[in-house]
């Protein structure tokens, strides 16, 4: 990837890099590095491959403690997954949960005495998903409406520009309330969609003006002339040339929407429970300030937060550099 | 008759008035023929150019190419008349290199097979003696005289029968100008290329081009052989351009008319220095002939 050496490249923005990397790579490898199940283990005569993947039913019940003289198991490096609570893990210890952090639970337990570092891991896959495919859609969005805006003009260009000012001036956070209270499912999807389909704002006013800009150069009467169609000029010479700018803007887009994730779910309409995410895990701690002193519950998914902006803002920064002394 | 312009006009519509950059051109261009456009910045030479090109609608009048209307023209048509504009630099696309620049019109009309088409590409880098190293570079890299060249081998890749040049050297260095021109001129003498050559350099006009129509004020005023066009000039403003190629416009006062608000009847009466009292209200037509003038005053 010629892009991210470039970025590499850019020692200000190599720090960024590395913080994203371990998060990106902790939300990817998720279940290998934190789960209820092994990595492999040897049962009842039979060896079972990444079962924390597969999650065979042949496993359900088993634990280190039932396992006999040939059998063994190779736990992942957290061995607790995201919604084990102390009634599977049957954990007994001095006073209830929270647990603050210990050599069991590296960063302490929440209030049914779910390991936080295991919920952060998975936390990151859900609130990086989402993210990710909110800007995704967003800049889809943005681009086909902008684009279509900005070279076509006139009647449609009008049209498209209202649409955009009513979105604009929308209180984006009571609309996606009113909109998720509607469709509340266990899937991610209708979260992603919301955010996305509300978000292609910026993207879109951003490439109509790059288009109307770049529509009157001499390259693309020069592509006219040779009888290029609307479709291929837009495509091929319009998009290309804009998308250095939407790079960027996408890039601040997924600080913008981990951020927008994580109001949504302190207000409750974020991801159902038990599933973890790190607006979630902000809200569990919200409800948890009755145990004072468990600090554990707030800071670590704070931190997860502000790293993940921090250097998403940064590898903005980086790729906005880039962009502008590139062309 | 290659190219055919009939009572053409150009008009744009910015913040509710409309400006006239070109109210009336006929002209016609023969084939083989070397035509300069010639004439001051704002005098609708640049619209007239699109609009040959059937890039810019036309507010009245018609634009034929061999018979056919330019505008809503099939690609088979456009291939035939090709531009060269002016800044080579925005001509080309920035995030495309030379080699997919050239390679664009051969795909839109499926000229050749994928591998000759790199035959292709090397031989029209030849043809404007470009070396071919810069295939794969951007233009941002090359010179201006570089960029130009491969505007005229993009342009040239189609064969066309016409080249609309707009101001093609104006934006170069003198020694660079003369080094495409010369290149310019060889390669229409050799591909019979027809020629439309937009200048105000009236010294480049009279090296390259066989005829001259003069443009003032969004409409033709001279119009004949480039020998007698610029050797003995008829109308006031052509012979104050051509005095001008030693000084600027000199002993013609005033500026160059805004578009958007042309002097009534003959536009150059402000400037003009045989102005009569019948300037200031009728338009000069232009007469029929080798080598005419709208102008009342002067009579050939």
């Amino acid at each position: 990837m010629k892009g991210l050496r470039a970025l590499w490249a850019d020692r200000a923005a190599r720090p960024a890099v590395v913080a994203l990397g371990i998060l990106v790579g902790a939300a990817v490898f998720a279940d290998f590095l934190a789960s209820d199940l092994p990595l492999a283990v040897r049962v009842d005569g039979q060896t079972h491959l990444f079962p924390c993947v597969t999650r065979p039913a042949a496993l359900r019940g088993r634990s280190q403690a039932t396992l006999t003289g040939t059998e063994w198991m190779i736990r992942t490096p957290i061995p607790y997954g995201p919604a084990q609570t102390i009634a599977a893990t049957g954990e007994v210890r001095d006073g209830p949960p929270p647990w603050g952090p210990d050599g069991a639970h590296w960063l302490g337990t929440d209030e049914v005495g779910r390991d936080v570092l295991a919920r952060l891991i998975h936390g990151a896959r859900v609130s990086l998903f989402i993210a990710v495919f909110t800007v995704l859609i967003a800049v889809g969005v943005g681009m086909l409406i902008g684009g279509v805006s900005g070279y076509l003009g006139g009647a449609t260009d009008a049209v498209l520009s209202r649409l955009l000012e009513v979105m604009t001036t929308f209180p984006l956070v009571f609309f996606l309330i009113a909109l998720l209270s509607v469709l509340r499912t266990q899937s991610l999807w209708p979260l992603v969609l919301a955010l996305g389909l509300t978000r292609w704002t910026d993207v879109a006013r951003l490439v109509r003006a790059e288009v109307l800009k770049l529509k009157t150069l001499d390259f693309v009467l020069a592509a006219r002339a040779m009888g290029a169609s609307p479709l291929r000029i837009v495509t091929r010479h319009l998009l290309p040339n804009a998308l250095g700018p939407v790079l960027v803007t996408a890039t601040f887009g997924v600080a913008a929407a981990v951020l927008l994730e994580t109001a949504l779910s302190f207000l409750g309409l974020g991801v159902a429970p038990p599933t973890a995410s790190w607006g979630e895990l902000l809200t569990q701690a919200h409800r948890t300030l009755v145990h004072p002193g468990a600090w554990w519950l707030a800071v670590f998914p704070g931190v997860c937060i502000a790293l993940t902006v921090l250097s998403v803002n940064a590898l903005g920064e980086a790729v906005r550099r880039k962009v502008d002394g590139g062309v | 008759m290659l190219l055919g312009v009939e009572g053409a006009h150009v008009h744009y519509r910015a913040r509710g008035t409309t400006v006239e950059a070109v109210r009336g051109v006929s002209l016609t261009v023969n084939k083989g023929e070397r035509l300069g456009l010639v004439g001051e910045s704002g005098c609708g030479k640049s619209s007239l150019a699109r609009a040959m090109l059937g890039l810019e609608p036309l507010a009245a009048g018609a634009i034929h190419f061999d018979g056919q209307p330019v505008h809503g023209a099939k690609a088979t048509l456009r291939r035939r008349l090709q531009p060269v504009f002016q800044d080579a630099g925005s001509a080309l696309d920035p995030r495309m290199t030379v080699a997919a620049s050239l390679r664009e019109p051969l795909e839109l009309h499926r000229v050749g097979t994928a591998a000759s088409r790199e035959a292709h590409l090397d031989e029209l880098l030849d043809l404007v003696q470009l070396p071919r190293e810069v295939k794969g570079r951007l233009p941002r890299t090359l010179s201006a005289g570089q960029r130009q060249r491969v505007n005229l081998a993009r342009a040239l890749a189609l064969e066309p029968e016409l080249l609309i040049l707009d101001e093609p050297v104006s934006a170069l260095d003198v020694s660079v100008q003369a080094q495409v021109l010369n290149l310019l001129e060889s390669i229409a003498r050799t591909r019979a290329l027809t020629l439309v050559f937009i200048s105000h350099d009236l010294d480049v006009v009279a090296h390259l081009c066989d005829s001259v129509a003069v443009m003032y004020a969004g409409l033709v005023v001279e119009r004949g052989p480039a020998s007698r066009v610029l050797g003995s000039p008829l109308h006031p403003y052509t012979r104050a351009l051509c005095a001008a190629r030693v000084k600027a416009l000199e002993g013609t006062p005033g500026e160059p008319p805004s578009p958007a608000h042309w002097p009534p009847g003959c536009a150059f009466h402000p400037r003009c220095p045989v102005v009569v009292e019948r300037c200031r209200k009728d338009r000069p037509a232009l007469p029929e002939g080798e080598h005419r003038a709208a102008c009342f005053v002067t009579d050939p």
